[in-house]
């Protein structure tokens, strides 16, 4: 009998960079989910409020970065410039549209957490399938 | 929160089925040694570009293929998921934003 293969491996790479990208979200900016100020937030409610922000923030930026940007027509260094920026400049407007946080705080942020995934999602792909 | 985690879950469904549907399959490592891996990583990128003598400092300046082979088909079913997944998004946010 033929057996069809199913493609999950992008599934992976999104999971696997989301992730990664959540703690950081969550120790930054754990002290501004919105709430906070009128009731006391019990620590796996604020952690369940970034899993979900995080998450639905990454998936409509990662797809544009790996399906769109790094199949652009130009160098693989321009490319993945472009990919990184695109990151976590959106990842910047989307988080302080969501919360009421400073530019300077949800860019410092989002830079940290891309960087972090950046550099160890392929680290850990590698050491994983290879 | 929970409307927004059962939407959260769609929107994971989704993730999945771009998965299905663009066919990517992970590179076969088994085939490339760690510096290749890392090649498009802050650590690589810096190595290599600062390294004058590595062999890899060239192929940052050459024309890339491309990671994903995608038919006009492809694209179009991707597109389309897309609209669906980015319009769950907004639902999703505006639950987060109330709350």
């Amino acid at each position: 009998m033929m057996m069809t293969k199913i493609h999950w491996q992008y599934l992976y790479v999104f999971m696997q960079s989301n992730l990664l990208e959540i703690p950081f979200y969550y120790l930054g900016l754990r002290s501004s989910v919105p709430g906070l100020l009128t009731r006391s937030l019990r620590e796996t409610e604020r952690l369940l409020f970034f899993f979900c922000a995080v998450t639905a923030i990454n998936s409509i930026t990662h797809p544009v970065v790996f399906f769109g940007i790094m199949n652009l027509d130009s160098t693989y260094l321009q490319n993945i410039l472009l990919a990184e920026g695109f990151a976590i400049l959106s990842e910047t407007i989307l988080m302080s549209m969501l919360l009421d946080i400073t530019k300077t705080r949800a860019i410092a942020i989002a830079t940290i957490a891309n960087l972090i995934s950046w550099q160890l999602a392929p680290l850990i792909t590698f050491k994983l399938f290879s | 929160m929970s409307r927004s985690l059962r939407l959260l879950v769609l929107q994971l469904l989704l993730i999945f089925l771009v998965a299905v549907v663009s066919t990517y399959d992970l590179p076969d490592f088994s085939k490339i040694n760690q510096d290749i891996a890392l090649f498009l990583t802050p650590y690589g990128i810096a190595k290599n570009l600062f390294d004058k003598e590595s062999l890899l400092r060239p192929f940052y300046f050459e024309h890339s293929p491309g990671q994903t082979q995608l038919t006009t088909l492809k694209v179009s079913l991707l597109c389309l998921l897309y609209l669906i997944m980015f319009l769950n998004f907004t639902w999703i946010f505006k639950g987060l934003k109330r709350r």
